[in-house]
């Protein structure tokens, strides 16, 4: 459906944003998982026509999204990382308002449009509301609502979940869920469990290049037997990461708890870890970063 | 504590945009005010631009322009921690309540110190700017700029914060905050319109909480010297002044102390409903869910964006702040102008719509572009500041409908300001009593004509800001556009095709509307309209969607301009464009010559260079002009033809006649009798006529020219005044010779004549130089000559000339006037033609006409009231008038002034005719010009003056003293009282600014403040010393030694030898009067009253007197006082509208021995007041202590006085 081809972004600064990115996303949802600064805003945006890269191209069905702005930007659904609102006006009054840029210009359609995304996004009591009252999970509520006006086949979600306690982040996800089978539904997230709940086919981005693609079970399935787990001191982690392939620590009970990528047993102590997609992850970032740091000696 | 939060807020603001913002302006502002030749604050003259008088002049002025920074610094202390609802937080801390309100206060105080420092610093770094010219600097002394702005500036800004910082914390609101800033500037400035004249003087200076008026009253008669070197101290107003507003800054300090409480309930937003929505309201059960909605793709669905965005814009404009701020501005400014239509003497003008248009479009000016450019930025970047943007520029919605409907926005803003500015208008005009609207000519050049230009400034703001791609950058870009727009044309930058915007003068006219100006005018604005919608189609395709991107990433959208559509609009708009350029190109540079002012100043140069070495030849004089002249008010033309005859009044031979016609006069025939011309210069119109026979003394010969004055179609600059279609006028000097070299073409401006390495040029020949006694100072090629004209117009108007008519006929659809002198005249004539009414009335043998545009009939009673008056008197007290008619003729406002040819006097619409004098104690001003205008009858045309200094003594003097004898006989003294306080004020203020210095009057150098203003104050005080009748005995005589002759003429010392003559005992008066500079200080100290047992009042005065001579840069000498002075007792104050003679218990000179004297008088009635040369007839930097009220304390003294004699 969405085909990305050689994407390169560098910034006037001199920044590469974007290096060479190159993805077929299919229909359903697809989750782009990386840390922060990976240059996922970055994709996003160029995605949506709100950037344009230095070289590359982004092909949408039969749409050049880079030629045809217009042609892509009607069948697209857009929630920004970080938005605001004007300060006047209510729910209700700014959808409408959306609606009629989005072309919907049938006055009794509109009312039922933006009547149904208000109940399916919960907002239906507080329509009325201004939005500048609204609390940070009514707001990415309206932004969900605002970006499935008009039947969107090509939705673009950045960052949503920031910022939201867990059962506002669990109706988000539904609401995802419900939409995210007909039409491509890409969301980016720094979060692995958003990728890990929502979607069949997801990509790791990191350093503006794509560093693993394909499906969670796939990426989870070529990590098994390679993954060890081991109970140490705090104060040994140093020493570990110095001599094993860490990938990451957490704290369990007041104990740390690394975990190791190795294709035999790394040593003494480590046992086997049934790997999981925050493995995947982690492993994805790691190595990218070794192989920088490997790039920048050499 | 305080001094921490004083800190922090000090911190937390230095970063703010405000400040920097502010500083910038305020920098920029004096910056520029001070490199530009043009604008002059203070300084100019003899007084310097940095001279501590211009510092205060320039930093209290933009005093007044602060207000609308204080709100910003103000409001913000106290509102950010409830916009930000940081009160919570804030308040719960152990923050005591004055520290965090004095704490705050003093920190905004401090960034907005600092902010407002922008004004004296840029003001200094613009001193030394290479193109100051130095000769206008005094040396820099930091300390001028440091007491002016610490001492002087920054109290009055303390009073304002005080008073903005109280109502911010009572309404806990920016908007009001600015509001009420408004409400007080609206106030200020309409209270200073309201008291403006002479007797407002020192109320104002007292309650001025900006000190401007304060300044303005402590400085007025300041001389040169003293503006430059002395700083203004806190003394007499200005202290006063600062006590009163010390205590009212006190009070409101302790009232916002009171009124602020941390413990205020939160305010809960109102939820409305209106009856409409809640019947519609769907319940949430009724709700169909999974509509799609069906998006429709086309034109129409593009005209409904446009329409929802523009109506969007439009409403959050009318609803934000700046809106309001906008309105009240551009309210307040116009509503000042609308109010002040002074047009001399304290007297306003008639509401005329032309007048209430001139308002409106004054008070938009710069003022408002600046609001729009800073408006303008922040529509364009709503959506970015709103972080709304992202979402907005993912919808496919075509950037022009964003770009467009914002400027629709900003238009149907400046419309709604523009329609608020007529319905002003109309209702001044209304209140007024004045009910002949003129709703088409404010729809047309009120609302269109005005409108357009904004609009094209806003599509330019906003073309810079989406290039520039930063809100800052963009408003600093259009900054230096506002800035170029006064200064390009200052620096030989002319042309109107590359001036964004640029537009051609279009004056108004009741008489003549907007006349074709208004035509060359349009085609600017279509010019300007083709290359804005280029601009326009550039700006929506450069838009940012999405994340700012470099010009070149955006520069790919602009492949737009490749579909069909796009393509055939822009190729439209550059056909349009080059199209009209091409056409104005045409009008400007073909049809007429495209000269700068600098092309003007080097061609005057080069002139006197190449011509000045014949000065000096000798020359025929013309003695008989004999003039056809057709004039084509249509074709904006005039032809003439005409034979002169030169006679030679030398003692020897000439045999070459030289002979300049005028610049804009176009030559098609020049000849002379009986010679050849030998030299011509096109550049200059200069010829040289060599005589085949040398002319013989006193022989005479024909010179026969056809030349033709014309306006092709519109030039840039200097469209001509004179040729339109309804109210020509024009006098020979613009198509007939100058014969010799002609001195006019010459460049006067001495610091121009500096730039170009030439020495001075005098004002006027040395009093001493006897060479120039046989020539006048009007023209030095013609003495008395004799006269007759046919002239012709288009059927319908009328056009009059000096003369008698003799007749007039129809001939071919052109109405022709045949005029003859019956007496020689100065070779000085005009023609005037129009549609005129006419109001005539036979008096005495003589025939009284005015000549008016058919509405202004206000005042033409008075006019030939006035005439009549003037005649009778002048008759009897000066020598028979020698015409026997009088024309008065107005002409188009784009000139000011009446002049006095033979028997005719041209009269501006724009002063006498729409004067208001309604006023029972208002000056009457037609009939005080008319006065003067019939006085000239002998001060100019019975007598004249020679070419030397003192020469516009004998003319302007002498007719303001003719018009002060009618104005008294009319209106009695009080009424003169009123009038030669004006002329001292403005004699005063005038002596201050004389870029060359103040020379005595028989010396006077064509200074107006001098010949007439002084003149005035001299020759009433003359005649009130001398008496009427030795004075009009000794002009009498003047007549009959000078009248009508050339052999010689009239100079200053042939009237004060004679009024020595006639008044021997009065030799030192007349010596100071006009022979020196000589100021008077008198000074009604004191007085006590007492009653006598007779019942009459023992009253005792005391005056204090004093005497001093000054030279041309004002530095004093004191000299001894040592003429009697009036000293008089009243039972009113002379200075009240309804003093008359009644109330006057005694008046009469008395000498006065040393610098104190007191005086002993008895009268028979209480007085209310006592006065030392009460009627101010001496010239006195301080008039206003010539009068003293009969205090309590005298009068206690008198009831006591009563008891005892009991």
């Amino acid at each position: 459906m969405l085909s990305i081809n050689k994407l390169t972004h560098t910034y006037p600064n001199g920044v590469q944003a974007l290096k060479d990115v190159t993805l077929d996303i299919p229909k359903g949802m697809f989750g782009l998982l990386g840390p922060n600064g990976a240059g996922k805003s970055s994709l996003m945006r160029t995605i949506a026509t709100l950037q344009q890269p230095t070289y590359g191209s982004i092909v949408f069905d039969d749409i050049d999204v880079l030629a045809e702005p217009d042609r892509i930007r009607r069948t697209l659904g857009y929630l920004p990382q970080d938005f605001g609102v004007y300060p006047r006006g209510s729910a209700y009054d700014l959808l409408d308002h959306l609606a009629i840029l989005k072309g919907i210009t049938n006055h009794k359609e509109r009312k039922q449009v933006v009547e149904g995304l208000l109940v399916q996004t919960n907002l239906f009591e507080a329509r009325k509301k201004k939005l500048s009252t609204f609390s940070g999970g009514m707001r990415q509520r309206f932004g969900i609502a605002q970006a499935l006006i008009g039947g969107p086949k090509l939705i673009i979600v950045d960052e949503p979940t920031a910022g939201l306690d867990p059962e506002e982040r669990n109706r988000f996800h539904n609401l995802l869920a419900e939409i995210g089978e007909e039409v491509v539904v890409i969301l980016s997230t720094h979060i692995v469990d958003d990728v890990a709940d929502l979607c069949p086919n997801m990509a790791i981005l990191a350093g503006g290049q794509i560093i693993r693609k394909g499906t969670p079970t796939e990426l989870i399935k070529e990590l098994e037997g390679h993954v060890w787990k081991k109970v140490i001191e705090k104060s040994e982690l140093e020493t570990f990461r110095q001599s094993h392939n860490v990938i990451s620590s957490h704290l369990t009970m007041g104990q740390t708890v690394i975990y190791v990528n190795a294709p035999t047993h790394p040593g003494e102590g480590f046992e086997p870890s049934k790997p999981n997609l925050e493995d995947v992850y982690f492993s994805a970032i790691v190595s990218s970063r070794n192989g920088a740091d490997t790039a920048d000696a050499a | 504590m305080l001094l921490q939060i004083a800190a922090q807020e000090l911190r937390y603001m230095l970063k703010s945009p405000q400040t920097v913002v502010s500083f910038a302006i305020f920098f920029l502002l004096t910056f520029f005010a001070m490199i530009s030749p043009n604008v002059t604050i203070g300084g100019g003259g003899n007084v310097d631009v940095n001279s501590p008088f211009a510092i205060a002049m320039t930093l209290l002025t933009l005093n007044v322009f602060a207000v609308f920074v204080v709100p910003a610094f103000m409001a913000n202390a106290i509102l950010k921690d409830f916009d930000s609802k940081f009160d919570g937080i804030l308040f719960s801390t152990p923050i005591s309540k004055p520290a965090y309100l004095f704490g705050r206060f003093i920190g905004a105080f401090a960034a907005m110190s600092i902010a407002l420092a922008g004004a004296p610093l840029g003001m200094l770094v613009g001193t030394f700017w290479p193109s100051v010219d130095p000769e206008t600097l005094s040396p820099t002394n930091i300390g001028h700029y440091v007491y002016v702005y610490g001492a002087l500036v920054l109290p009055a800004m303390l009073i304002i914060s005080a008073i903005m910082y109280a109502i911010a914390i009572k309404t806990r609101s920016l908007m009001y905050t600015y509001i009420a800033a408004m409400g007080l500037l609206i106030l200020y400035i309409v209270g200073l319109n309201l008291l403006q004249g002479p007797e407002y003087r020192e109320f104002n200076a007292l309650i001025d909480p900006f000190i401007f008026s304060t300044f303005q009253e402590m400085t007025r008669y300041w001389t040169a010297v003293e503006r430059n070197t002395t700083l203004l101290s806190y003394e007499g107003y200005l202290l006063t002044n600062r006590l009163i507003w010390l205590g009212i800054t006190a009070l409101l300090a302790g009232l916002s102390y009171v009124l602020f409480s941390f413990r205020t309930a939160a305010k809960l937003p109102r939820e409305r409903k209106s009856k409409k929505e809640k019947a519609a309201e769907t319940r949430k059960a009724d709700v169909v869910l999974g509509t799609k909605g069906t998006p429709v793709w086309g034109g129409s669905t593009v005209f409904a964006q446009f329409m929802l965005r523009t109506k969007f814009e439009v409403g959050s404009v009318f609803k934000s702040l700046p809106f309001l701020i906008i309105v009240g501005f551009s309210l307040f400014l116009t509503i000042t102008a609308l109010i002040n239509r002074n047009v001399g003497y304290g007297l306003d003008a008639y509401p005329v719509t032309r007048l209430m248009i001139d308002a409106i479009r004054g008070g938009f000016g710069m003022a408002l572009v600046v609001l729009l450019i800073f408006y303008s930025a922040d529509i364009i970047w709503r959506e970015r500041v709103a972080k709304f943007n992202e979402i907005i520029d993912a919808l496919p919605t075509p950037n022009w409908v964003y770009v467009v409907s914002k400027l629709t926005a900003l238009a149907l803003v400046l419309l709604a300001v523009l329609v608020l500015g007529i319905i002003t208008s109309i209702t001044i005009q209304l209140l007024s009593g004045y009910s002949a609207l003129e709703v088409s000519l404010y729809l047309h050049r009120g609302l269109l004509h005005t409108l357009l230009p904004f609009v094209l400034v806003a599509v330019l703001s906003a073309f810079v800001q989406v290039v520039s791609n930063n809100r800052f950058v963009g408003m600093m870009i259009m900054v230096l556009y506002l800035i170029s727009t006064q200064v390009l044309q200052a620096l030989g930058f002319e042309h109107p095709l590359y001036r964004f915007a640029s537009d051609i003068d279009t004056p108004l006219s009741d008489m003549n509307g907007s006349g074709r100006f208004i035509v060359g005018d349009y085609w600017l604005i279509s010019y300007w309209a083709f290359v804005s919608g280029l601009l326009l189609m550039l700006t929506y395709m450069l838009w940012s969607r999405g994340t700012l991107q470099p010009l070149k990433f955006r520069f790919r959208n602009l492949r737009a301009f490749l579909q069909p559509l796009t393509g055939a609009a822009a190729a439209l708009l550059l056909t349009g464009a080059i199209g009209t350029g091409g056409f104005i190109y045409y009008n400007t540079n073909v049809l007429n010559e495209y000269i700068t002012l600098d092309d003007i100043e080097e061609l005057q140069v080069a002139y006197e260079r190449e011509y000045r070495q014949y000065a000096d030849l000798p020359m025929p004089r013309t003695t008989d002009v004999k003039v056809d002249v057709d004039i084509y008010p249509y074709r904006r033309r005039i032809e003439v033809r005409s034979t002169q005859v030169l006679e030679n009044k030398t003692s020897e031979p000439i045999s070459t006649v030289h002979m300049v016609f005028p610049p804009q006069a176009e030559l098609v025939d020049v000849s002379i009798e009986g010679a050849t011309r030998s030299e011509f210069n096109d550049r200059f119109n200069y010829h040289i006529f060599s005589l085949d026979r040398p002319m013989a003394p006193g022989e005479q010969r024909q010179l026969t020219y056809e030349t033709l004055i014309q306006q092709r179609g519109f030039s840039h600059e200097r469209n001509s005044v004179t040729l339109v279609r309804n109210g020509t006028f024009v006098n020979n000097s613009e198509f007939a010779p100058y014969i010799g070299f002609w001195p006019g073409g010459m460049m006067a401006d001495r610091n121009t004549r500096r730039e170009y390495g030439l020495e001075p040029l005098p004002r006027a020949p040395k009093l001493e130089d006897d060479s120039q006694y046989g020539n006048n100072y009007i023209r030095q090629d013609s003495d008395f000559v004799t006269f007759e004209t046919t002239v012709s117009t288009v059927e319908g108007q009328t056009v009059v000339a000096p003369g008698y008519l003799e007749r007039n006929w129809v001939e071919d659809g052109r109405h022709y006037f045949r005029y003859t002198m019956d007496a020689p005249i100065l070779n000085f004539y005009s023609y005037l033609s129009a549609e005129y009414e006419v109001i005539r009335e036979e008096w005495n043998d003589l025939l009284i006409e005015v000549f008016h545009h058919a509405p202004h009939t206000y005042n033409t009673g008075r006019m030939i009231e006035s005439v009549k008056d003037s005649i009778s008197y002048f008759n009897t007290a000066f020598s028979p008038y020698q015409h026997k008619q009088l024309r008065i003729l107005e002409f188009p406002a784009y000139r000011t002034f009446a002049q006095a040819f033979p028997n005719t006097v041209p009269y501006s619409e724009g002063i006498g005719f729409i004067a208001d004098i309604a006023g029972e104690d208002q000056i009457d001003l037609p009939y005080y010009v008319t006065a003067h205008e019939v006085a000239h009858q002998w001060w100019a045309h019975q007598v004249m003056a020679a070419n030397t200094q003192g020469g516009t003594m004998l003319v302007e003097t002498l007719a303001q003293y003719g018009a002060l004898l009618v104005m008294e006989q009319q209106y009695g003294k009080d009424q003169i009282r009123k009038f030669l306080k004006f002329e001292l004020d403005q004699y005063l203020s005038g002596r201050a600014t004389d870029p060359e210095g103040e020379l005595p009057l028989y010396r006077v150098e064509n200074q107006q403040y001098i010949h007439y203003r002084k003149g005035s104050v001299i020759m009433y005080a003359l005649k009130d010393y001398l008496g009427e009748d030795v004075v009009n005995r000794a002009l009498r005589r003047l007549i009959s030694l000078r009248a009508f002759s050339g052999e010689p003429y009239a100079i200053s010392t042939d009237l004060i030898g004679i009024l020595k003559e006639e008044a021997p005992e009065h030799i030192g008066l007349i010596e100071d009067f006009f022979e020196k500079i000589t100021i008077y200080d008198v000074t009604a100290a004191g007085s006590t009253v007492e009653q006598l047992a007779d019942g009459t009042y023992k009253v005792t005065i005391d005056a204090k007197v004093a005497k001093v001579y000054a030279d041309a840069e004002g530095n004093e000498t004191a000299a001894e006082f040592d003429i009697p002075v009036d000293i008089g007792v009243f039972t009113k104050n002379p200075a009240d509208a309804d003093f008359g003679p009644e109330h006057v218990l005694y008046l009469d000179k008395h000498g006065i021995e040393g610098a104190d004297g007191s005086i002993e008088l008895i009268v028979s009635t209480q007085p209310t007041h006592i006065g030392v040369d009460p009627y101010n007839k001496l010239i006195d930097r301080n008039s206003n202590d010539n009068i003293r009220p009969v205090g309590t304390v005298d009068l206690l003294a008198a009831a006591q006085g009563d008891a005892q004699s009991r």
